[in-house]
């Protein structure tokens, strides 16, 4: 609370006191009452910056609202300016004369205008407002933490830091221009739909002609061929197609390899932005959509639908479904932790407290008998073990011999010298050994005394704490958080990616295995996909927009699937997203102009030496697997395409269209 | 409406003189100074004193943070060594000469003392807010910086945040200090008069007087601390709550929790 100009001129104005005093029959009273003075103005200043700390902090309250144009929004749009304007009072009667709040930003977003935080005073009627605009990139989520307030006295003596937690989430979702500003222009009619597709077996009221039979009783007159009745010389019925409006189902890949990456340039970012264009577009022209969200155990699924509250729907789980980074199930705990401890102490200053999240000097202390280096102990211990008991064998046997009255003082001197003797030099080197025993002990002890291994423990330690209290878990999981690392690191991965803090994801664990390869989402992918073919009608397009690479050599289960749909005549494609930083290349490159291609990219770029073997290396297995992928899936007559290529929403549309019957979109 | 955007750059030496707060706060430091001069002057000398007044002034106009303490710490010093007689005869080579005897004794408790103490501690105050408006007033305590965002500015007190309220409370209370510290010295002066201590076990009249000092300041710090610590039990969260009961348990417990995840962690790996 006291800052270090406060404790300076405490100091001071202490030792001005003890001097006044101590000297005041010399000097008289004057030093002892300048002192005295100036203390009672500072000790009436701490009392009533307490007060108002104890008692007006904590009744600082806000609301924050998001403006969108002059209205108040409860969503917000990727790409789209937003307004955000907190209101704070105060409801209390004392007054805070010098306060400073700062409404905490959204990770994820850039502001635009304005400032997020305020000096001023607050008292029961005033009312302090923050306001500026922020502006979020890329769909997804973002979190408002709070009001971090900080409080000072007039003279800066003392100081006081808060943070006035109030969570609120909001979604992002993808931006809707692209799908009525940015339509086609290109014409599409006349195209005809490939030879033995399987369109429509219904009829219905639609438009097109779909067969011609003979007359049933019952029929309506109106539906009667005249032309080929004529000419068959018996009446004729035409049937038209039925108007079922083309069904497109999206399957979205959310599993944590989706999702590595910086926010703005992950696999997950690329699949919702396309996911979005296509619902919103197939939407516009009232096709129905639904959506999947696949991940490695679980499945989402929103049937197909065509209303606006329907789209609005599926851009919420999109948008959620971007909101997280990856957990990884390894991790460095000392970079995590860098990362959470900060945060912590700026979010939960009053669970991060010392006099509440108490360090005990003693957690330092490395007991080494618990540990599978005790024998460094133990073992030096046993000769003073020997030893003594051997010491102890003689102390009896003299015992024995005075007691069955044997005059042993007669040579005391002589025996006591054979014993001492005897075993002088194993008690030196057993005293010795023991001694090295007891410094093994104390080095081993007090190694948790020192940095690093001190501050990674107490940092640690506080933040074991709050996540046990954040998560209301039983009694010790702390304890648990403490001793088991991968269940930390789990849980301060979650801490982080809660409050949308980015942080370094392991990608190998210790044997160079890739962690995010998961054989068992294809199985998921595989079930979800059935799932949507039997619940399938005529007309349907499933897009599959899963991140395949590392799964190559694994995809039975998913191309079986693939193949029951197109046994049942519908279209399938799949658009797989694109690792950032892989260059798109020419497919009608062979091999070694491929690597000539990339080792010029790396050079240009800037890579050197090892690092451009890597890339080479890395780039030239993405497009051998994504060569083995389209190959794969062009044998079950399904397109593979990349994320990366920007015409792949028009390719879902015109296949849609190629669905709906040669009919020409505008 | 939101302040304008806050800069690093400090204000300049003319605001003290245009900005009405800031102009308040040195014209008061400024008048509590010459009066201290005044009273001065008769007890250390002209010289010296001036020194002081020199060493105020960087700390009005420049921003020198350590100019107060040096003011109190070199005050402190001259009514015990006026004029620096008793440095000079120790830097001439005699320093049993000067036993720190000032030859001076001030008497007892007079206007001229409390004017004197009044003087200090207004310009004091005034020094102090005036480097909370211009120099700096909170600890860089910025919250963790991300990419691209600006530096932290430094956080300095708004003179739109100064009330004419501040002074009037400022200049009423200062005789009230001034007076609780009368009576403070009376009472311990008082208390001392009785001579139960003083003499007992050879213990001087001052450093008894020292010794109540001390023992008041501290009980009054512990009562005042158990209270605020008190109240704040009180009004715990549920949160801080259980943290405080759950660290409890893990205290008492650590050792075979330590030991129990021990085992779990040597089984996983089998």
């Amino acid at each position: 609370m006291l800052t270090s100009r406060g404790w300076w001129f405490l100091f001071i104005v202490l030792v001005q006191i003890s001097l006044g005093l101590i000297l005041s029959d010399r000097v008289g009273p004057v030093l002892a009452l300048i002192g005295f003075g100036l203390l009672a103005w500072f000790g009436t200043e701490w009392l009533l910056f307490r007060v108002r700390v104890q008692f007006a902090l904590p009744q600082v309250k806000f609301r924050r609202r998001l403006f969108s144009g002059k209205r108040e929004t409860p969503i917000l749009w990727a790409g789209q300016d937003f307004e955000v304007r907190v209101e704070i009072v105060l409801n209390s009667r004392l007054s805070l004369s010098y306060i400073t709040l700062q409404d905490r930003p959204p990770s994820g977003c850039d502001r635009v205008d304005g400032v997020d935080d305020i000096v001023t005073s607050l008292s029961a009627t005033d009312v302090a407002a923050i306001e500026y605009t922020l502006r979020c990139l890329v769909p997804g989520e973002i979190r408002f933490e709070g009001v971090r307030i900080q409080v000072a006295d007039l003279q800066g003596f003392f100081y006081q830091r808060s943070f006035r937690r109030q969570k609120a989430s909001y979604l992002v979702l993808p931006p809707l221009a692209d799908a009525e500003g940015n339509r086609r222009t290109t014409k599409s009619h006349n195209i005809l739909p490939p030879p033995g597709l399987h369109r429509l077996r219904q009829t219905g009221g639609g438009g097109e002609l779909h067969d011609l039979r003979d007359y049933r009783p019952g029929d309506p007159p109106k539906m009667i061929a005249w032309k080929t009745s004529a000419r068959r010389d018996r009446l004729i019925i035409k049937e038209f197609e039925s108007d079922v409006p083309v069904r497109c189902t999206l399957f979205v890949d959310v599993s944590s390899s989706v999702r590595i990456g910086p926010p703005r340039d992950t696999m997950l970012s690329q699949i919702t932005t396309i996911s979005s264009g296509i619902a919103q577009a197939a939407l516009s022209d009232r096709d129905h959509v639904g959506l999947v969200l696949v991940d490695e155990k679980q499945t989402e699924m929103l049937a197909p639908a065509r209303t606006s509250r329907h789209l609005i729907d599926l851009l919420h789980r999109l948008a959620r479904a971007n909101g997280s980074p990856p957990i990884s199930p390894v991790g460095d705990i000392a970079a995590l932790v860098k990362l959470a401890n900060p945060l912590a102490h700026e979010i939960y200053p009053d669970l991060m407290n010392r006099r509440i999240n108490r360090i005990p000097f003693r957690m330092f202390w490395e007991p080494i008998l618990d540990s599978r280096h005790a024998w460094l102990v133990l073992i030096p211990l046993l000769p003073l073990a020997l030893a003594f008991g051997w010491f102890a064998t003689y102390f009896l046997s003299y015992i024995t011999d005075f007691r069955e009255g044997t005059d042993w003082s007669r040579d005391v001197g002589g025996e006591a010298y054979a014993l001492m003797g005897g075993l002088l030099v194993p008690l030196l080197i057993s005293a010795a050994l023991a001694l090295f025993s007891l410094l093994v002990w104390l080095v081993f002890g007090m190694s948790g005394q020192f940095p690093p291994w001190y501050t990674l423990r107490m940092r640690r330690k506080r933040l074991a704490s709050l996540f046990a209290v954040l998560d209301e878990s039983p009694l010790g999981t702390d304890a648990r958080y403490l001793d088991d690392d991968a269940f930390f690191v789990k849980r301060i991965q979650l801490f982080l990616a809660e409050h949308h803090r980015r942080y370094p994801v392991a990608l190998f664990d210790e044997h160079g295995r890739y962690l995010f390869r998961s054989e068992a989402k294809v199985e998921t992918w595989a079930r979800a996909h059935l799932h949507s073919v039997a619940r399938g009608r005529d007309n349907e397009l499933f897009v599959l927009l899963f991140d395949l690479f590392e799964l190559e050599n694994n995809l039975d289960g998913l191309l079986r699937a693939v193949r029951v749909a197109r046994a049942r005549h519908h279209q399938v494609v799949v658009i797989s997203p694109w690792l950032p930083g892989i260059p798109v290349l020419d497919e009608k490159l062979d091999a070694a102009e491929r690597t000539k291609e990339i080792r010029r990219i790396a050079v240009s770029v800037g890579f050197r030496g090892v690092e451009t073997q890597l890339f080479l290396q890395t780039a030239e297995r993405y497009h051998r697997a994504f060569t083995t992928l389209r190959r794969e899936f062009g044998r079950s007559g399904v397109m593979l395409v990349r994320a990366q290529e920007h015409e792949s929403v028009r390719m879902i549309l015109n296949r849609m269209d190629r669905l709906r019957g040669v009919r020409a979109r505008r | 409406m939101n302040d304008p955007e806050p800069t690093r750059t400090p204000p300049a030496i003319t605001d003290l003189f245009r900005v009405p707060a800031m102009r308040n706060y040195f014209l008061i430091a400024v008048a509590a100074l010459f009066i201290y001069y005044t009273l001065m002057v008769e007890r250390s000398g002209s010289l010296t004193t001036l020194l002081v007044i020199l060493i105020a002034v960087p700390g009005l106009t420049a921003r020198w943070v350590v100019s107060p303490p040096l003011v109190l710490l070199l005050t402190t010093y001259l009514l015990f060594d006026p004029g620096f007689e008793g440095l000079f005869v120790m830097i001439q080579g005699y320093p049993r000469a000067w036993s720190g005897s000032t030859g001076w004794y001030y008497g007892q408790l007079d206007f001229t003392n409390m004017l004197l103490a009044a003087a200090i501690l207004v310009y004091v105050i005034a020094q102090y807010r005036l480097l909370s408006l211009f120099h700096k007033s909170m600890p860089d305590d910025p919250p963790p910086r991300r990419k691209g965002q600006p530096e932290p500015t430094t956080p300095r007190r708004p003179a739109r945040l100064f009330t004419e309220g501040e002074l009037g409370s400022m200049l009423l209370l200062v005789p009230l200090w001034i007076a609780g510290a009368a009576l403070g010295w009376e009472m311990l002066a008082g208390y001392e008069r009785g001579e139960r201590l003083g003499g007992v076990w050879g213990i001087t009249r001052p450093f008894v007087r020292f010794m109540l000092f001390v023992w008041f300041l501290a009980m009054t710090v512990m009562l005042i601390s158990v209270v605020f610590r008190y109240l704040a039990l009180l009004r715990m969260s549920r949160r801080e709550a259980r943290l405080l009961l759950q660290d409890e348990f893990w205290l008492e417990t650590r050792r075979e929790q330590e030991r129990i995840h021990r085992w779990r962690r040597w089984f996983r790996n089998l």
